[in-house]
């Protein structure tokens, strides 16, 4: 009996799952194509001050969040007074229909105490369609006076978890900040947020500078001096702001500088017998290696990301164009195809790109192409672009601009690799010769 | 000559005289008034309005008097000079190992703790009920219903003409009788309509389709079907012919490849091409990352016959052109989009074909859109 029971549990268990699989639909296969492209509509209402007396720090960190993310172009602010409804206390639950209402797509909450010098932020994201949360909760803590850097770490989880790329926010730029009209322009090298924030100087007016570069971990900065009268390059330390120069034969001119990846090496031009050739330095041992001999003027070097090569600027075939070879010399090959002249190549932190200026037809452009010289785009046009360095994630490219006349002035700008959000960088004076630092740790 | 000759040399000649004489013509002189003047010379006139002119300018200007100008003006009457500031110091070059000056440019120290903040985890999600303000649905206007009747309908009366010649009215008279045929009475029905519902200039109904569909998708090969359909039916006949049977070749079966399209039990390319805008519609890239704009993905998900997607069903069923993290990013991306732009009453797929669409796998392939 029992036998027949479980032989016709099983026929009827075969038969059912015969039938379940005959009825098993194949699936519908789409493919999309068509999209959108727009700034995300984001609400960050202002954060809770848990602590008495918190109410001013919850604005400003607030409203440096929504700066930074508005800034990018990708994300669009919605307006406090479009707001249906206020969060609760931080951590309760949200109620999305209110931000759907009013097209929120993503929400941040978030509250600051601040007890003494010591502050606390923590925040949460959202994505308000799905109704879930987008990654954990995070805190920060850390003193008063770094309470913008809070704020910037903020927004550089934020712009992360939406893109799926990391921020740059948390970031600083050292530049070269100018004064006074062109024929006397007082040059100063001065240090500062990503934002144009906490500017700071580096040295005095007395001696013109140019071209500061930041080291990989934004510890120490290359940059070229005419104190001596002639180009010369030193390293200066960020935290203790002294500086030291760089060894080179008495009487050469060196210029150009720019760390390598372990930024123990530095390859930078250097002007022997009136030939301009590229060097490079071991900053431990002092000792010197060419990399180029040619007769023809060759600078602006830049490493790649993973060191193995260096991109360059040569006239060697009689207009100034783009070439890359091997990070300890040997025959380079040229890149840059296109009309005009290119120069001051940089590469991508990403490794994929080379952003460089070009002057064609009496404009000023700053451009990016494939590190083969392929997909050139040119980002920006003016009377005179140039100098690019890019943002540690590789989207954004900072740039000086300068206008036309005796009385034209400096400024920097910042643009992203797409083309769009131009944008000025506020600074107290006239700004060139950017270079973007790495994400502070 | 004639009386009338001499009628006519009578009448002009008398006519002459009376113009010569001026008989009975003249008129008293018409009144006017005399005014006497007198003659005045040049010079005298010149005496007379010379009082009355204005006093001209001498032809050349005097010359005017400069107002007196001290070359040295008397220094201002002030007794303590002005409070001049310092001339700034003048900057010396910095050392060279010691900088101009030392701004504290010590980062602020920041911690961040990898744990979550020490804040009770989010409740359970309260899903409110929808809001009526969710933004309008973007389903399409409801399919005109057809305007076609169904049966050949008869062409209308023509309409009235009048007649070339008039008709005598009709009288009283009786006339001659005259045998009436009656033909059996039609039913009257009311006339024939070209359609049932009323449609105005405004929402005549375009059959052109809004949008191309798009090609079907290639069946399988033809030729490798037929080719597997022969070798079947060889081995059968191998089979039959070693089992000692006669058999007619079978008939070959109905293909079972399905027919993309617009007919059968396939959904149309019109269903899908509508899901595809929808969904298209709220699918944003701009805030994707250049990585995740060269990833493309596949989702997969259940719908409810209603035509909404099961939320807690969306999955990320694969990935190729960038890493796991660009690959969520844009999968964040595209299931936010099909959230979205669900709508208040589902995506508008054919309810009758839900074993269909119950279950889809979506490929977003966001490298078209990088190119814009």
């Amino acid at each position: 009996m029992m036998t027949k029971f479980m032989t016709f549990l099983a026929a009827m268990m075969i038969a059912l799952s015969a039938t379940t699989s005959a009825q098993a639909q194949e699936p519908l296969r789409l493919t999309l194509r068509d999209g959108v492209i727009e700034a995300l509509p984001f609400a960050i209402p202002t954060l809770q001050a848990e602590v008495a007396g918190s109410e001013q720090m919850a604005n400003d960190i607030s409203r440096v969040i929504a700066e930074d993310l508005n800034g990018t172009g990708l994300f669009r602010q919605i307006p406090s007074s479009a707001f249906i409804s206020t969060p609760g206390v931080f951590g309760t639950p949200v109620a999305f229909a209110d931000w759907r209402a009013i097209n929120a797509q993503a929400l941040v909450t978030g509250a600051v105490a601040v007890n003494g010098s010591q502050i606390t932020v923590k925040f949460r994201l959202y994505d308000v369609f799905s109704g879930s949360e987008m990654g954990e909760g995070l805190q920060f803590v850390g003193t008063t006076d770094g309470w913008r850097r809070m704020a910037h770490k903020v927004a550089d989880v934020v712009y992360s978890r939406i893109t799926g790329e990391a921020g740059y926010f948390d970031s600083r730029i050292v530049f070269v900040a100018e004064t006074g009209p062109k024929d006397d322009r007082a040059k100063r090298l001065a240090i500062m947020d990503y934002d144009g924030a906490n500017v700071q100087y580096l040295t005095d007016s007395s001696a013109i500078v140019l071209a500061p570069r930041f080291s990989p971990n934004g510890d120490r900065i290359l940059y070229t001096s005419y104190e001596s009268g002639f180009p010369r390059i030193n390293v200066l330390n960020v935290a203790s702001v002294t500086r030291q120069q760089l060894t080179t034969s008495e009487g050469d001119m060196a210029f150009s500088p720019r760390f390598s990846l372990d930024g123990r090496q530095v390859i930078y031009s250097l002007i022997q017998g009136g030939n301009t050739d590229i060097f490079r330095t071991d900053l431990a041992t002092g000792q010197h290696q060419r990399l180029t001999n040619t007769p023809a003027i060759e600078t602006a070097p830049s490493f790649s990301p993973d060191g193995s090569q260096i991109v360059f600027e040569s006239d060697r075939s009689g207009t100034q164009q783009l070439y890359i070879m091997s990070a300890n010399g040997g025959e380079p090959q040229r890149i840059s195809f296109g009309n005009g002249r290119y120069g001051t190549p940089v590469w991508s932190p990403r490794g994929d790109l080379i952003a460089f200026t070009k002057q064609e037809s009496g404009r000023f452009h700053i451009g990016v192409m494939r590190t083969d010289g392929t997909e050139e785009r040119l980002l920006t046009s003016s009377f005179l672009d140039e100098g690019p360095t890019w943002a540690p994630n590789g989207r954004v490219i900072m740039f000086a601009r300068e206008t036309q006349g005796a009385d034209g002035t400096t400024a920097l700008y910042s643009v992203d690799i797409t083309g769009r959000n131009l944008r000025r960088v506020t600074t107290p004076q006239g700004g060139s010769d950017p270079s973007w630092g790495p994400l502070q740790q | 000559m004639s009386a009338g000759t001499y009628i006519s040399g009578i009448g002009h000649t008398a006519l002459i005289v009376w113009m010569v004489v001026g008989w009975g013509m003249s008129s008293e002189p018409l009144p006017f008034e005399i005014t006497e003047v007198s003659v005045v010379s040049g010079e005298d006139f010149a005496a007379m309005t010379q009082g009355a002119q204005p006093e001209l300018p001498p032809s050349e200007p005097a010359a005017i008097e400069q107002p007196p100008v001290d070359e040295t003006p008397p220094a201002p009457e002030v007794e303590t000079p002005p409070v001049v500031p310092e001339a700034p110091a003048p900057v010396e070059p910095p050392a060279v190992e010691t900088p101009p000056a030392a701004p504290d440019l010590t980062v602020p120290e920041t911690v961040v703790t990898d744990t979550p903040p020490d804040v009770p985890d989010t409740p359970q999600i309260i899903t409110p009920p929808q809001s009526a303000e969710l933004g309008s649905s973007l389903r399409p206007v409801p399919r005109p219903a057809p305007r076609v009747a169904p049966e050949i309908v008869a062409p209308p009366e023509p309409d009235a003409t009048v007649a070339p010649e008039e008709t005598t009215a009709a009288s009283d008279q009786v006339e001659a009788p005259v045998e009436e045929t009656t033909e059996p009475a039609e039913e009257t029905t009311a006339p024939e309509a070209a359609a049932d519902q009323i449609v105005t200039e405004a929402e005549e109904p375009s059959f052109a389709p809004e949008i191309s569909s798009r090609p079907p998708s290639r069946p399988a090969s033809v030729a490798a079907a037929a080719q597997e359909a022969d070798q079947t039916a060889v081995d059968d006949a191998l089979a039959a012919a070693l089992a000692g049977e006669t058999s007619t070749p079978a008939e070959p079966a109905p293909s079972s490849t399905p027919t993309a399209g617009l007919s059968g039990g396939q959904l149309s390319d019109g269903d899908k091409s509508g899901f595809l805008r929808q969904v298209g519609g709220c699918w944003n890239t701009g805030a994707l990352s250049t990585g995740a704009q060269n990833t493309i993905i596949d989702m997969v998900f259940d719908m409810t016959p209603d035509g909404r997607p099961v939320t807690g069903s969306i999955q990320l069923d694969g990935f190729s052109g960038g890493n796991a993290t660009d690959a969520d990013a844009a999968f964040q991306a595209a299931r936010r989009a099909l959230i979205r732009c669900t709508g208040d009453s589902g995506y508008d797929l054919p309810q009758d074909q839900y074993d269909q669409w119950q279950r889809v796998v979506l490929t977003v392939d966001p490298t078209a859109m990088r190119q814009r």
